[in-house]
């Protein structure tokens, strides 16, 4: 894997601008983070508030506690989801002039919708977030109801400029080569729309659901198996649970979207050397630069079968295009193995997702005492230990996607009208990109590192406290507003 | 239709002026709080009046850019490879004044806190002052351009 990573940086260095590689790497690696807090972004709202519903409509204070402390952790997401977001939109400029320069007026609609929304995301997260206490609990869960709706068109924003991307139309080029004639709704809808947004939704959910179930399965395997956890887990859980089967018949959907749009991505994705029929399925496995496949077990006719239901589907191979308008042997390895790691995952949560849905149709019996339950939760540890590690495997599946669809498109950054290398800026020297990235990578990590301190040292003053250790007399007061009680009446500053 | 773009672009920079603007102020305010424990109180209440609106203030920043791009993409373009060095120790800037800022409010030991309203004041000087001076630049590397001198552009 060393060796085809290094041949992988070699071809980039070798064939592009020395600007392109530190670029890539700096904006990849924004991106990777930014796109860890979007499914907060996109699904915690919804989650939060059919568990604020639930603790409104049963009159239930554990209910209305989760649904607090979940809106805390939307306030923290989105915070740094604002600056992350705004770093992005400064790299365009910074780190790809020659794509914003020359399309920025085609597909610069898309993140106009998208900050509109952000806008309408902010005030109603702000009143949503400080209306605990001063708004009446009916007042305040409606205000908060258009939260999901909202992230909902923010992500269509982002999406229909990125769809754009992969399948650009809705201009014409003039005489030298620049688009004119903008068609905005078809700029807006393209062909790649559709399949992409759903696909990106339900991964959110996904991400979301599982994710945060994932936290309150871990404290169910320590042993605190009271109603709060067992709320915690079964509301995202549920959530994440009904969003995977669907995911599975719409990932079935962008893969032939993709077959057709881009045929040369899909060819990446299942490594298709030469345009041909009754094409097999490779799981995992290397492509040899002479077109070979090594490694990995090989299913006969499965890739036609998916592209076009019969074995003799003709497939568009690598081979194609010429080798400057294809992704080199090793790329399209790495998108095959980002693509297969996001296929398998998916599957795992779906069958971890029947598990769940059968135990709680079935119900259960105590033992001891007879009483039925007509819905309950598994009863083994396995499953609890696959639903920790659930809500980390769904966000590598979602960065697999990513890698996915935008590594799968390489060498373009607009399909099939600019490449990279000539979006790439060419105002400053590779080493001033290479330093930038550095610093970034520095800040980011100090920030995780950072987290996890103080994360650390909550939890050890939680112990100190049960231990009945003093408190430093430096310490300053709790302010009110982190108290936890939801609603009630608030102490005057 | 350039001129109602450009009218647009001229209200969304005057609202960040204002809005972040007053967050820069604070960030300052909060700098020269001083070194007393005492001075702890201005800090909460520039915590008390910055947290529900700063992310409001700071998307008329992003929405300023996603006009230029989207209306005058030529220019964006140029500005950022032109003024990349200050653009980008500005990003920089941005980072660090939002870590500043969402990592005091847990830290509740006093050194911890100081040095992280250190870091969120340091970068609400410094930020604001990039941006301005990319913002200057502009009338210049204008002339140069109207009179035919090439400006580092990608695409010559």
């Amino acid at each position: 894997m060393t060796g085809c990573l290094d041949a992988c940086v070699l071809e980039v260095v070798l064939a592009q601008p020395p600007q392109t590689l530190p670029a890539r790497l700096q904006m990849a690696f924004t991106l990777m983070a930014h796109i860890i807090l979007v499914p907060l972004g996109v699904a915690l709202p919804f989650i939060t508030l059919v568990m604020n519903y639930l603790g409104l409509r049963r009159d239930d204070r554990t209910a209305l506690t989760l649904a607090r402390r979940w809106s805390m952790v939307m306030a923290i997401q989105f915070a740094v989801g604002v600056v992350s977001g705004t770093i992005l939109s400064f790299e365009f400029g910074l780190l790809w002039p020659g794509l914003m320069g020359t399309w920025g007026g085609v597909f610069g609609t898309g993140f106009g919708i998208e900050a509109w929304a952000f806008f309408l995301e902010a005030i109603l997260l702000s009143i949503y977030l400080y209306g605990w206490r001063r708004l009446p609990p009916w007042t305040h869960f409606w205000f908060g109801v258009p939260l999901p709706a909202v992230a909902l068109l923010g992500a269509f924003g982002i999406l229909a400029a990125n769809a754009w991307m992969h399948s650009p139309r809705g201009f014409r080029l003039n005489a030298a080569g620049e688009p004119t004639d903008v068609d905005v709704w078809r700029v807006l809808f393209t062909p790649m729309l559709g399949p992409q947004y759903w696909h990106f939704i339900l991964a959110a959910y996904m991400a979301a659901g599982f994710g945060v179930a994932s936290v309150y399965a871990v404290g169910w395997l320590r042993g605190r198996r009271d109603r709060y956890h067992k709320l915690g887990f079964t509301v995202p859980f549920t959530v994440g649970a009904i969003a995977a089967p669907v995911q599975i018949v719409v990932g079935d959907i962008i893969a032939r979207a993709t077959f057709h749009e881009q045929p040369v991505k899909y060819a990446a994705m299942a490594l298709v050397w030469r345009t041909d029929t009754y094409v097999p399925e490779y799981v995992f496995g290397w492509l040899q630069p002479e077109g070979t496949v090594s490694g990995g077990p090989r299913i006969p006719w499965l890739n036609s079968m998916l592209a076009g239901f019969t074995p003799d589907t003709r497939v568009q191979g690598l081979t194609s295009v010429p080798a400057s308008e294809r992704p080199s042997p090793a790329l399209a390895t790495f998108v095959h193995t980002a693509f297969d790691v996001m296929v398998i995952i998916g599957f795992l949560l779906l069958a971890l997702a029947a598990w769940f849905a059968i135990a709680w149709l079935r119900g259960s019996r105590d033992p001891s005492s007879g009483t039925r339950r007509r819905h309950d939760l598994p009863r083994s540890a396995w499953f609890f230990r696959c639903a920790a590690a659930c809500g980390v495997a769904a966000v590598i599946a979602l960065e697999a996607g990513w890698i996915t669809t935008e590594v799968g498109r390489q060498p373009w950054v607009v399909y099939g009208h600019l490449k990279v290398a000539d979006a790439v800026t060419r105002s400053v020297s590779a080493a001033a990109i290479w330093t930038s990235f550095a610093v970034i990578v520095l800040i980011y990590t100090a920030i995780a590192f950072v987290t996890i301190l103080c994360r650390l040292r909550t939890e050890w003053r939680k112990a100190d406290a049960e231990a009945g250790v003093t408190e430093p007399a430096e310490r300053l007061p709790v302010p009110a507003e982190e108290s936890d009680i939801p609603y009630g009446p608030r102490e005057e500053p | 239709m350039q001129t109602v773009i450009a009218l647009v672009l001229l209200l969304a920079v005057a609202a960040y002026s204002c809005g972040g603007g007053t967050d820069y102020g604070a960030g300052i305010w909060d700098l020269l709080a001083g070194r007393h424990e005492r001075s702890d109180r201005h800090r909460t209440l520039v915590d008390y009046a910055m947290a529900p609106v700063w992310e409001v203030n700071n998307v008329w920043l992003v929405f300023v850019l996603v006009v230029t791009w989207t209306g005058f993409p030529r220019v964006f373009a140029d500005v950022f490879s032109a003024a990349w060095v200050s653009l980008t120790l500005a990003i920089f800037g941005l980072i660090l004044r939002g870590v500043g800022f969402a990592f005091r409010k847990p830290v509740r030991h006093f050194t911890g806190r100081r040095r992280w309203s250190t870091v969120f004041g340091v970068a609400s000087i410094l930020t604001p002052f990039f941006f301005a001076a990319t913002l200057g630049g502009i009338p210049r590397a204008g002339s140069l351009w109207a009179a035919g001198t090439a400006i580092c552009s990608p695409r010559g």
